[in-house]
């Protein structure tokens, strides 16, 4: 059986939104998952024993340039919460991996770096349990960055005119944040930390009418797509994945929460509930829309295992010679440093022509030449003229 | 050669190389005509005297090279090069001074053929891949004959030679007006319909024809198809190894192809390592993307009729810019083995694509995966069907034009 590691986030690991790409995987191949924050002397190790296998990058795409100078066949999962703002050369340092996209913006982005993605779009498979009816005028919201314009706060004030209880998850994403002890449940609010089993967490979302989608922007955006199945009128910040799952009106609202404009928020969400009040089956849409979308996401699941076999079938490639090799290694590392400090480091050896077919020369002919040329030109042009003449 | 029968010169001053195809469009025309019983020569350059052809004694080594360009491109040497550099440089100098010594050679290597073969009226010159030196100068010594002793001329225009150099862009117009003046024992062709209109357009006096390859009537290959469903799909990119034939497209071509049909294989003509556009960094990334397998740069007779054996289809996505008034040598070669070719639209030899259904055209992403997903689902009967359809087309049209110019 061809082999296959899956390197991600421990984030990923924790959220289980890693699981459902593994699970595919595993149909035919087996599968080693690594969570990303390994040192690399491990992955050192893991190059040393798989030569020939496929290594699976979920959102850990700082390792590409390493594995793909090393002769390593690399496929990649950028998503756009981790590098929708990252600028081209970012990508342009991918151009040998093979990329997927769920996100159609990033997509966008890589073919402008000029660099070949594949888009694809998730859509969950249909959740198999009883639902209850939903409570009337209930948002659920799952408060998992505290720092952005999703602040409990926040919420509270766009949403208390239009509901009579919102529900707090309180589980932010990073550890750097705690939970708010100052948060005490009353009529208005109610709190929790934890569900025994993700199967209760659906129960209360499919429970309320309303849901706010967690973040500013999503990689895919699972579980904004699970309340949309659920039947649940969503709310979203207008950004990547939401734009692109949402129809602003029809199955969702897209708030434009990222700007801080509170009179716009306010209005917009007013002009929401208006909707929603004149009785447009705006939940009923979200639920066939994703219902409908299912057969386009099991087709896309067979492209993928079918490019994986492809890719896992050929000969690696051979490595890159010493200098890209040691420059992929100090990428990687840059990394583990600071974000920026990688993003730094893309940009140099892209313009040194490394991981790419561009060149220094051809950098420099650029930025040296080209004025002199078209000066050339301009003179020539000017002769020319005064020959006419 | 006999001196009072009815003789046929095939003459190409852009012959210069000892492959390529202008040598086998001269063998082609020169295989055709002495099938029809003529006597024949074919004179090309004195550069590809190396060439290995048979009858070689009905080859004249004696026109001297003036289409520098086309060996650069192919010779190895980098100080022969550099030193080719030097010569069109003097060359273009000395003509910035108002001496042309590409055209005095040429004029020269003209009158040097008047009197070795003393071209009569029962003569018939023809020019297989119409240069602007060669034409010129061969106009110029006719002008000062009599109508009546002419030898008759043949041009066929391929959209390639019309231009002294890359520098000088309106050159052709003076061919079109040196034809007006000795029109008459002339006739025009082009190698694709639309070049032929654009000429006709010019020369609206003169019926210009397009012609494609001559066909040997004993050229006719039976290569048997395989099922086109097979796995791997292969297809088959021969002779794109210049960046004007999409060799620099042809790494995200396959990459997108790979995430639509990942059974799909690609076989590619690599570039030659001495080619000005070469650059080593594409190429191993090329050479790393699963689904390409890279060739040599040159490839034998034999190579190339083992890759055709190989081929499901043939791509040819070809510069449109270059190639909106060529045709391509591929292009016929593939009709010849039965291989379908998906093209990129608004090259010079679309028209024939779909006038003899020898393929499908493409401009987008979307329009190549379509096609190729149309082709795919064809099966092989249907394919062979289309094929021998687009055979007889070429083999009718080709001899159409060469009956109506040259019989």
């Amino acid at each position: 059986m061809q082999h296959i590691i899956l390197i991600c986030h421990k984030a990923h690991l924790v959220s289980n939104s890693v699981n459902f790409i593994r699970n595919l995987f595993e149909r035919s191949f087996q599968v080693d998952l690594f969570v990303g924050d390994i040192s690399l002397s491990h992955v050192k190790a893991l190059l040393k024993v798989n030569s020939n296998s496929v290594f699976v990058l979920w959102q850990t795409e700082y390792l590409a340039p390493w594995l793909i100078s090393m002769g390593r066949k690399v496929i990649v999962f950028p998503m756009f919460d981790g590098c929708g703002n990252a600028p081209e050369s970012y990508f342009k340092i991918l151009d040998k991996t093979y990329l997927f996209n769920f996100s159609a913006k990033l997509h966008e982005r890589c073919i402008d770096a000029g660099v070949v993605s594949y888009q694809i779009t998730y859509y969950p498979s249909s959740l198999q349990f009883q639902e209850k009816e939903k409570l009337k005028d209930s948002l659920f919201f799952w408060l998992r960055r505290p720092d952005s314009s999703l602040s409990r706060a926040n919420v509270i004030e766009y949403f208390s005119p239009y509901i009579k209880n919102i529900h707090i998850h309180d589980s932010p994403d990073d550890y750097e944040f705690r939970n708010d002890k100052s948060l005490i449940p009353n009529e208005f609010i109610s709190t929790s930390n934890w569900f025994e089993s993700k199967r209760d967490l659906l129960i209360k979302i499919a429970n309320s009418k309303y849901y706010l989608a967690p973040r500013e922007s999503e990689g895919i955006g699972m579980a904004f797509l699970e309340a949309m199945q659920l039947g649940c009128i969503v709310f979203a910040n207008n950004a990547p994945t939401h734009n692109q799952y949402i129809y602003n009106g029809y199955n969702g609202f897209l708030i434009d929460f990222w700007s801080g404009n509170k009179t716009l928020i306010h209005k917009q969400i007013k002009k929401a509930f208006e909707l929603i009040n004149s009785g447009k089956p705006i939940g009923e849409n979200a639920k066939r829309f994703i219902t409908e979308g299912e057969p386009i996401w099991l087709k896309q699941e067979e492209k993928i295992i079918g490019v994986a076999h492809s890719i896992a079938d050929a000969k690696a490639p051979n490595p890159s010679g010493w200098a890209e090799r040691k420059i992929g290694f100090v990428l990687a590392r840059s990394y583990y440093v600071h974000y920026r400090l990688y993003i730094m480091f893309c940009d140099l050896t892209i313009k040194l022509g490394y991981f790419n077919d561009g060149s220094l020369r051809h950098y420099v002919k650029g930025i040296l030449l080209h004025p002199v040329k078209m000066g050339l030109m301009l003179v020539v042009k000017i002769i020319k003229a005064i020959l006419r003449k | 050669m006999e001196e009072n029968k009815k003789r046929t010169f095939i003459i190409d001053f852009g012959c210069c190389l000892t492959f390529g195809h202008n040598l086998r469009v001269v063998d082609l025309y020169r295989s055709v005509e002495a099938q029809r019983g003529q006597s024949t020569k074919a004179i090309i350059c004195k550069r590809a005297r190396k060439i290995k052809v048979e009858n070689k004694e009905q080859y004249d080594f004696i026109l001297p090279t003036v289409y520098f360009n086309l060996i650069i491109d192919t010779a190895k040497n980098k100080y022969f090069r550099y030193w080719l550099k030097f010569v069109i440089l003097f060359q273009l100098v000395i003509m910035f001074c108002g001496i042309n010594l590409f055209e005095l050679q040429t004029r020269f290597a003209i009158k040097k053929l008047f009197k070795k073969y003393r071209f009569s009226e029962h003569d018939i010159i023809i020019f297989p891949s119409a240069d602007y030196y060669g034409v010129k100068s061969l106009l110029k010594r006719l002008i000062k004959i009599d109508v009546g002793k002419r030898p008759r001329v043949h041009l066929r225009f391929i959209g390639v030679f019309e231009n002294a150099h890359s520098y000088y862009k309106d050159n052709f117009m003076e061919l079109i007006h040196l034809i007006n003046k000795t029109s008459g024992t002339l006739s025009v062709s082009a190698e694709v319909p639309v070049y032929a209109k654009y000429i006709n357009t010019l020369l609206p006096q003169i019926n210009v024809a397009s012609e494609p390859y001559p066909i040997l009537s004993n050229e006719y290959k039976s290569r048997v198809i395989t099922n086109c469903v097979k796995r791997p799909f292969t297809i088959v990119l021969p002779g794109t190894n210049r960046s004007d034939k999409g060799y620099a497209d042809v790494f995200y071509l396959a990459k997108e192809i790979l995430f639509e049909f990942p059974f799909i294989r690609f076989i590619v003509q690599d570039m030659k390592e001495w080619d000005k556009h070469y650059n080593k960094k594409y190429r191993d990334k090329l050479c790393g993307l699963v689904n390409v397998t890279l060739l040599n740069a040159i490839l034998s007779k034999e190579e190339i009729e083992t890759l055709y054996s190989k081929a499901d289809l043939i791509l040819c996505p070809y510069c449109k810019n270059v190639y909106h008034y060529r045709g391509s040598g591929i292009h016929y070669e593939a009709i010849q083995q039965r291989i379908p070719v998906l093209v990129k639209k608004g090259v010079g030899f679309e028209e024939e694509v779909i006038n003899w259904s020898s393929g499908w055209l493409y401009e987008t992403k979307q329009d190549l995966f379509l096609c190729l997903k149309q082709i795919m689902d064809l099966d092989s009967g249907t394919i062979r069907k289309k094929m021998d359809h687009a055979f007889l087309k070429l083999k009718q049209r080709s001899n159409a034009a060469y009956n109506s110019h040259l019989s």
